[in-house]
């Protein structure tokens, strides 16, 4: 298994190098004029302005050239300089991390228990009210647009309500930070305050949380209710479960013991899946509530064709999946002692 | 199961009561202003920043020499200048600097300060920033690179230390190439902010010496020194920038009192970076921002709230924008938007005064104005909007008539057109729905006229959309026949409007190429001071006059000046030059608890300072 890893990481820098030839190709397709538009959103106040920022940028060197500098770059260590960001590359990247992390570490808890347990629970009452109610709740969770979940959500919750608001964090505690008496250790502010035990700042950032966390979910919730459903379904006509029954044990135990252990297979190689769907989710997530994320970035920077910034993401978004379909196949080959992993 | 619903119940309990605890608060944040806004700052540097988002922050920290007087923008207070004079003929400034001014850093405000702000703005000269306006009037070139190019380096430099110098214990001379009336009004912007000099040294930008300041030139927005740090003058001190979220400032309580003779009334101002329209729109309908940005198509979306009394509208109000559309005379050989004559190219095509009056003519600016800009727009014949010295309300236009459309179309290039047939490319910018509008209407009102010509050549007018920085280079390049532009003012005078509109180097001019129609007679009709004369070329004319209006020294209402830009307005509609400019009008949103705010459309921002809450 560990030859497997290995191999597995090796060829992580290849994937990479062949994602960064991708989106200099993709981006090659626009002129310099198109790509200078991230310096000059005006017209041009002065005759000179945009052949100057062509220039001064090296937007009209050829591709391979900007690509050879890029990577000479990268080598280096540096990743460029993200205009979105307004800070380099490398920076934006960790500056962003950890709210996506948080973000993404609240969101998992619901998306695998709930998710989880709303299949089990459709599969054992197959064909009932809450079977039904389940899947057309899948249904409308698979079937509508997040930034519209998102949308609905923020204006009922927050415009309406103010339970829940954007953004990360209050202006207060952002005050305290500032005047450091708030010490941010890990960048999450609810791990921070903890660490701080500062139990209103916790609830403070934990409210900032729960809307984001739940629009991050519905769609994975969908997702993973059908298939641990249908896993669930299939498990339970199996024989061993019939012999499980036969032998008088409770049904609890037949369920959760025996049955449910055996449908989690198919549901952990959901675990890649899951992981782009939250990446994917986070984008728009971020954007609709203004978290400053990962997500929020690259949709900017998407936007505004800020190249390096999306190549900085893309690459970011490389890595994780790699190690994280990686972690999956290693977990998977433990669940399913028939799996080996060669 | 049972569980379950225990714990939802709790939950909702919870979240009510987070609900009625966090909504009982009616003024929320009473000390703090706080704007939800569109897009982050570029940089803090003044002399480098050209975009309005930068300038609001920088306006709020930082001060100028002089400032706009109340709501007046033609109108000017002495700001970190305790007062100036303009020698008699017009080319030299000299202001006295105030005394006991404090930066927000502890040191004091010095003749040396200002010298030092406007000689390294002058050398940095970044491209596509501001300071062009104020090289073309110091030092009468383009950019600092161009007067390099002449002279070479240390002469360029020199030559700025010479037209910007300290010439006594208080005071500071500017000198200029030659007389410019205006010059006043630059000076009132934000890019000419006043920063300390030893700060700025130390932070290890330009040395104030002549033998190494292209180190410091044309730098990219992040290798400016100032580009995250600033130490200003002015009511508001810089707290965070936190880059692409929020920008917090502080009150400065050693201000030296300002226009009001006091510091400013609110204790913090906040700008929150919020792209998307409905976070935005939550955001202030839950109180926690005091002003958003609304883009013109989600205005609709504020009205319930003006109604309800929750919210409070300010507008329309007459904008510093303009909305046109240009017409090229010549297009450029090999272009690939080149419109015919009879299938055969012909670059000049819109050379005939008929056939662009035609273009007007069959324009339903009505229409336009109503659909696309909610009727929120003003026609304005000529090129100087309402509200600005020049502005003629006497000067006529053309309506709209088809009648008339077609009798012009008739009388041009001498009824060949009309017989032969044409194709015309209108363009414009990807996703610009406006714009799209105004070009999809002219079309199809022009190609109308194919059925009153039924068996000849068709009239073909086609409408393009290009990406936005494609198509810039193209309409620089006088490939483009017809385009629609839009210019929002620099500085509040009118000849910030006939320069990009008029002038050989003007942004939208230069693609116009008006040096192709020749022989051209000018008959003065409001400048009869100006003699009758023949030009070689309408740029030539166009290019005298507004020389001769900005070196004019009478710039006052029913002045000189006034008469010269009447002709140039007046000119502009009998030459067809445009397609109906219209003028934009702007409306502003805050909560009702907001107070002291006043529209100045010179004004980049909210200048807080005034505001209050309560």
């Amino acid at each position: 298994m560990l030859a497997y890893i290995i191999r597995r990481l090796l060829l992580l820098p290849i994937l990479l190098l062949g994602v960064t030839i991708f989106v200099f190709a993709v981006f090659a397709l626009l002129s310099p004029e198109m790509r200078a538009s991230l310096y000059l959103a005006d017209v041009p106040k002065s005759p000179d302005a945009m052949d100057r920022i062509i220039k001064k940028y090296g937007l009209d060197q050829p591709i391979h050239i900007q690509y050879w500098q890029w990577l000479n770059q990268v080598i280096r260590g540096d990743l460029g300089w993200s205009k979105t960001a307004q800070r380099p590359v490398s920076e934006a990247l960790l500056y962003y991390l950890p709210a996506t992390l948080e973000l993404s570490l609240w969101a998992m808890l619901p998306v695998i228990l709930v998710g989880i347990w709303l299949g089990i629970l459709s599969a054992v009452h197959q064909d009932k009210l809450i079977d039904h109610t389940m899947r057309v709740f899948a249904l409308v969770g698979w079937s509508l647009p997040t930034f519209v979940f998102g949308l609905l959500m923020l204006m009922y919750f927050y415009a309406r309500l103010q339970w829940f608001p954007p953004g990360q964090i209050s202006d207060w505690v952002t005050r305290e930070v500032i005047n450091g008496s708030f010490i941010r250790y890990t960048q999450m502010y609810t791990i921070d305050a903890i660490l701080n035990w500062r139990w209103d700042v916790f609830w403070d950032s934990l409210r900032h949380l729960i809307m984001p966390v739940i629009t991050l979910s519905y769609v994975q919730w969908a997702l993973l209710l059908r298939v641990t459903r249908s896993s669930m379904l299939e498990t339970l006509r199996q024989e061993y479960i019939m012999t499980a029954r036969a032998k008088g044990l409770k049904e609890s135990v037949v369920i959760n013991k025996h049955a449910a252990r055996n449908a989690m297979i198919p549901v952990a190689t959901m675990g890649g899946l899951l992981l782009i769907g939250l990446l994917n989710g986070v984008v728009i997530t971020e954007t609709i509530f203004n978290y400053p994320g990962i997500g929020r970035w690259a949709a900017d920077a998407a936007i505004r064709l800020d190249i390096l910034s999306v190549i900085g993401f893309t690459l970011f978004n490389g890595v994780l999946l790699v190690v994280g379909n990686l972690i999956v196949d290693v977990l998977y080959a433990f669940i399913d002692p028939r799996v080996r992993l060669e | 199961m049972k569980a379950v619903w225990r714990w939802g119940a709790l939950a909702a309990a919870l979240a009510l009561v987070l609900g009625v605890t966090s909504g009982l608060a009616q003024i929320k944040n009473p000390d703090t202003y706080i704007e939800a806004v569109i897009g982050d700052l570029e940089t803090l540097d003044p002399a480098w920043h050209y975009d309005t988002s930068s300038a609001t922050a920088i306006f709020n920290i930082y001060e100028t020499l002089v400032f706009y007087d109340g709501e007046a923008i033609d109108k000017f207070v002495p700001m970190l200048a305790e007062s100036w004079t303009v020698s008699p003929d017009g080319s030299t400034y000299t202001f006295k600097i105030r005394k006991g001014v404090k930066f927000h850093l502890g040191g004091d405000l010095t003749p040396e300060d200002v010298a030092y702000s406007f000689q390294r703005a002058l050398l940095q000269d970044r491209s596509g920033g501001p300071i062009h306006m104020i090289i073309e009037h110091v030092l009468d070139v383009a950019s600092i690179d161009e007067l390099a190019k002449k002279v070479g380096d240390a002469q360029a430099c020199q030559q700025v230390l010479n037209a910007i110098r300290v010439t006594g214990p208080d005071t500071v001379e500017i000198k200029l190439a030659s007389p410019f009336g205006p010059f006043i009004q630059i000076l009132a912007g934000s890019w000419t902010s006043i920063i300390d000099k030893e700060w700025a040294i130390g932070l290890g930008d330009w040395d104030g010496k002549c033998d190494n300041w292209r180190k410091w030139w044309d730098p990219k927005a992040e290798a400016s020194k100032l580009f995250d740090k600033a130490n200003g003058t002015g009511p508001y001190k810089l707290v965070k920038w936190d880059k692409g979220k929020e920008l917090i400032l502080e009150r400065n309580d050693n201000y030296w009192g300002g226009l009001a003779k006091r510091p400013a009334i609110l204790k913090n101002y906040i700008r929150k970076v919020v792209p998307e329209w409905g976070t935005r729109l939550a955001i202030f309908e839950a109180g926690d921002a005091d002003s958003i940005d609304v883009p013109r198509p989600f205005v609709a979306a504020m009205e319930p709230l003006v109604k309800a009394g929750k919210a409070r509208m300010h507008g329309p109000l007459p904008g510093n924008i303009m909305q046109s559309a240009f017409i090229n005379f010549k297009v450029k050989e090999g272009s690939a938007y080149m419109p015919k004559l009879g299938g055969a190219d012909k670059p000049d095509l819109l050379l005939d005064l008929n056939l662009r009056r035609a273009l007007n003519y069959c324009f339903d600016t009505a229409t336009y104005i109503k659909e696309s800009w909610l009727g929120e727009a003003k026609p304005i014949n000529g090129v100087i909007i309402e509200g600005r010295l020049g502005y003629n309300p006497e000067q006529k236009g053309y309506e709209f008539s088809l009648a008339k459309c077609e009798e012009e179309l008739k009388a041009a290039w001498g009824g060949k057109l009309w017989s032969d047939g044409m194709r015309l490319i209108l363009t414009f910018n990807q996703g610009n729905i406006a714009r799209r509008f105004a070009a999809e209407m002219l079309e199809r009102n022009l190609e109308d006229m194919n059925k009153k010509r039924p068996g000849r050549p068709i009239f073909s007018v086609d409408v393009l959309d290009l990406p936005w920085p494609t198509y810039l280079k193209a309409m620089d390049a006088g490939e483009l026949a017809v385009f629609w532009v839009g210019w929002l003012e620099d500085y509040a005078h009118p000849h910030n409007w006939v320069h990009p509109y008029m002038f050989r180097t003007g942004s939208f001019a230069i693609g116009q190429n008006f040096s192709t129609l020749k022989d051209v007679e000018f008959k003065p009709v409001y400048a009869t001071f100006l003699e009758a004369k023949k030009y070689p070329t309408l740029q030539d004319l166009f290019d005298d006059l507004v020389v001769k209006a900005k070196k004019e020294p009478d710039q006052r209402k029913g002045g000189r000046a006034e008469k010269i830009y009447f002709e140039l307005n007046r000119l502009a509609v009998e030459y067809a030059i445009n397609i109906q400019n219209i003028q934009l009008q702007v409306r502003r949103y805050e909560q009702i608890w907001v107070k002291g705010w006043f529209y100045n459309p010179a004004y980049p921002g909210t200048y807080v300072y005034w505001l209050s809450k309560g």
